[in-house]
Order: structure tokens, then C-alpha cells, then sequence
């Protein structure tokens, strides 16, 4: 008996953790989920960033990305790098879609939101927010989680 | 005679122009990452004369013995060059003993703002063994034209000047530890099959 509830009591903690977990490193509005909510810690002099992020739209419409705004930088804007015969070059998006039932990854080398004029260092393990203002959903306040250079 | 002679002239000149503007017309026509495979491929020269993050002059030459991998980047670039450099430094980790091999060598397409001490505090947040090269506007133009990198100023917003971003070519150039080019990789190649590739080089297999 005293078992069995001992293993009750750690599926629980298990699945609460789990679900905690998500919860932590998602944010669910309306039909999209932003996830996965990421930014490469700065060098000292190092005035931009890129936020990484991944967004998935459960709806039946799409929404866009119109922009973005943080205390942490003078400028956010929606950036693409984009390789023209092998010359890498970063281009101003007015706008990024997710597709109903579509998925937006904002990965490494080529959609990012560009921070400009830090207002500080992004250091590991410091977490700021971040607003993404969409189109059809309006503001979305997220908090971007800085990681190690090396990620 | 002399209208014969010009009217050869002149049929061998179109048609020279025509072959010229068809095998133009060919290459545009292939996907982008096609074209870069071909710029890349075409054998380069890869020396310099330059200045190391810890202000010291260096050319090929201080490096010889050890392969070298290079890389043009610029430490205000927010996505790729922070990517790439991560990738090698993860790279280097993985290499273990045979990273003492490889010198990766970052050399910045924006001299104006990666001086020396920017450089130097810029490389080490990456990896203890990379190397960040600077130099004048001029050194670093004659340098990435011995390299074929291509390279510019990009403007984001015409109010904000001092905002700009750089456009750069973004392969990796393996040299051998005479100097010599021995090979590219492409910047997203990934960790994992880079060390792959370096462990390939350095077995000799």
C-alpha cells in the first residue's frame, strides 16, 4: 500500500513537472502557440541579437507577424537571412505568416527577430520579454530566454 | 576587302558576345546555391597580412604547420557569424586533441567598428583557440579578393547611418599547414558533420 502510493505520488510529480515544463516554455494565444522562445547571449560590445522562436497556428486562419518591441533593445525588427550566390545578406520582412494549421520556425541562419541598440548585455540565463505584435491576434508579451554563446 | 574584313570582325565579335550572354544567361538560370558551389570553386589564392585580436601582425606564414580554418564574419552580425562560430567552437570541443591541429581564424569584414580590442573580447566569448583578424579598409579588400569573398555595406534604415549591417560571402575555407587551399564548407554544415569531415582530413582518409 505504502508503495503504491508512493507511486502514485511520483507519477503526479512527474506529470506535473511536465506539464510545468511546457507551460513554461510555451505561450498559448488563441490558436497559436509560441514556443522554444530563445536569444544567443552578447559579447561585451556587441550591439545586436537575433530572438529565436517557433510559432504554430492550430487555427483555421493565418495571422502575420507585423513587428516587435523590447525594453532590451532601441529597435526590434523581423529579419531574414537570405544567401544570394553565396553572399549572405540580411533583409527586413514587413511581415512573417503563419499559415492556418502552419507552423513558423525562426531558427539559426534565416528568420530571427534583429534587436538593435541593446540596452545591455544578453547574458546566460537572463531572461527578458519581448512583445510580437500580430496582425489578427495583437500583442503577444513572450519572455526570451538568453543562452549560452556556444548554442 | 577592307568591308569583308570588318564584316568577319563583326560576325565573330556577336558571336563571341552571343556565347558570352548564353552561358550568362545559363548560370543565372541555376538554383542559387548551384552558383555559389561554382564562385567556390574556383581556386583562390587565401593570403593576408594582417592583425591578430591580440594586436600582433600575422600573415598565412605564422600559421603554417597547422591547418587553418577561415572564416569572414563581423562581430555586430546578429545570426550566421554567431551561428557559425558557435558551430566551431562545439567543433573544436569535439576535435579533443586533434584541435591543436586547426587554428579557426575569423577575419571581419568591418574593420571601421572590429578594432582590435572588439575582436579580441569578441573571439574569446567563443572559443579560447579562435582567432579574430583585422586590418585596414584596404588590407581587408585585397584580403578577401585573395580569398574571392565578396563583401558590403547594407543600410537598414537611411536615418540611422551608423546601423548598418554587412553582406558577406560565408564559406568556410580549409587551408593545409603549407598554406595551401584544400577545401570549403558550407556555413551550415553543422557541428557534427563538420568534425566529421575535419577528423577525415586530419586521419588523412
Amino acid at each position: 500500500m505504502k508503495k503504491l502510493f508512493a507511486f502514485t505520488v511520483a507519477c503526479l510529480i512527474l506529470v506535473m513537472g511536465s506539464t510545468h515544463e511546457l507551460r513554461a516554455n510555451s505561450v498559448t494565444v488563441g490558436d497559436l502557440v509560441i514556443s522554444n522562445v530563445w536569444a544567443r547571449s552578447t559579447p561585451t560590445n556587441v550591439k545586436t541579437a537575433a530572438v529565436y522562436l517557433t510559432i504554430t497556428n492550430n487555427g483555421q486562419h493565418m495571422d502575420r507577424v507585423s513587428g516587435a518591441r523590447t525594453t532590451m533593445a532601441g529597435k526590434a525588427m523581423i529579419h531574414q537571412s537570405k544567401m544570394v550566390d553565396g553572399v549572405m545578406k540580411m533583409e527586413h520582412a514587413q511581415h512573417a505568416m503563419i499559415k492556418a494549421g502552419g507552423k513558423l520556425e525562426m531558427a539559426p541562419g534565416g528568420m530571427h527577430v534583429m534587436l538593435m541598440k541593446l540596452t545591455g548585455q544578453l547574458r546566460e540565463g537572463m531572461v527578458f520579454p519581448l512583445i510580437l505584435m500580430f496582425e489578427n491576434s495583437g500583442d503577444v508579451e513572450l519572455q526570451v530566454t538568453v543562452k549560452k554563446t556556444g548554442s | 576587302m577592307v568591308r569583308r574584313f570588318i564584316l568577319t570582325g563583326f560576325i565573330v565579335f556577336a558571336s563571341f558576345m552571343s556565347y558570352k550572354a548564353w552561358t550568362i544567361y545559363q548560370f543565372n538560370q541555376m538554383p542559387s546555391q548551384q552558383r555559389a558551389d561554382i564562385l567556390t570553386s574556383i581556386p583562390i589564392e587565401g593570403v593576408f597580412s594582417l592583425t591578430d585580436h591580440n594586436a600582433r601582425s600575422v600573415s598565412m606564414k605564422t600559421y603554417f604547420g597547422r591547418h587553418t580554418l577561415i572564416f569572414f564574419g563581423y562581430t555586430w552580425c546578429p545570426d550566421v557569424c554567431p551561428t557559425v562560430l558557435s558551430d566551431i567552437a562545439v567543433v573544436m570541443d569535439n576535435l579533443g586533441q586533434q584541435s591543436k591541429q586547426l587554428v579557426p581564424i575569423l577575419i571581419t569584414v568591418d574593420p571601421e567598428r572590429d578594432t582590435v580590442s572588439v575582436l579580441q573580447d569578441y573571439v574569446s566569448n567563443f572559443h579560447p583557440d579562435i582567432v579574430g583578424l583585422t586590418g585596414s579598409l584596404d588590407e581587408i579588400a585585397k584580403t578577401a579578393k585573395s580569398f574571392r569573398v565578396r563583401y558590403g555595406k547594407m543600410y537598414l534604415d537611411p536615418d540611422e547611418p551608423d546601423d548598418y549591417s554587412m553582406s558577406h560571402s560565408v564559406t568556410l575555407f580549409l587551408m593545409g599547414p603549407d598554406g595551401k587551399p584544400l577545401r570549403t564548407f558550407r556555413h551550415n554544415e553543422g557541428a557534427d558533420e563538420l568534425t566529421k569531415e575535419l577528423r577525415a582530413v586530419f586521419d588523412g582518409t
